[in-house]
């Protein structure tokens, strides 16, 4: 379980180098798990996954990302 | 990560793969803890001597995730309420 979280102005220069940082730790991270986890659930029949945000986290990345995940998860097979 | 989630579901529905997330909100530290004990537990990592029962209260939820079969795409706020405030 991890998180970062760096609370500037929206304006602060700071934020735009802040974002990459966020995303890996909070949200690309989580996805990398699973990935590297389904093959095996898969190969047992099925699995579990449960994912870990802080919900300052969650907020700031979740909004940003929403359309992006939405889309590709929702294509037909 | 709500959405990650949702979408990891979606995606993994047909393998038997539930997938769902806690989202742990902000806790109060112990009373008995003092200001300088709260932060040295914070910068060694020690969730459990900052937020009091936050881990025990999370691992529930999470307990009751692993226990179901019928819950994906699902996100559970421990946070005693203040998401809806």
């Amino acid at each position: 379980m991890a998180s970062v979280y760096a609370q500037r102005p929206f304006d602060d220069a700071r934020r735009a180098a802040d974002w990459n940082g966020v995303l890996d730790v909070d949200l690309r991270a989580a996805f990398l798990c699973a990935h590297a986890a389904a093959p095996h659930m898969r190969r047992q029949g099925g699995g579990r996954i449960i994912n870990f945000s802080d919900w300052i986290g969650e907020e700031r990345a979740a909004c940003a990302i929403a359309a992006i995940f939405r889309t590709t998860s929702r294509r037909p097979a | 990560m709500i959405a990650l989630t949702e979408a990891l579901a979606l995606e993994l529905a047909g393998d038997n793969i539930l997938v769902n997330a806690i989202a742990p909100g902000p806790i109060l530290a112990p009373p008995e803890h003092d200001r300088r004990r709260v932060c040295r537990a914070v910068e060694d990592g020690d969730a459990a001597a900052a937020g009091g029962a936050a881990r025990s209260r999370s691992r529930k939820a999470s307990l009751a995730l692993l226990d179901s079969d019928f819950i994906t795409g699902e996100t559970i706020r421990v946070d005693g309420g203040r998401h809806v405030k």
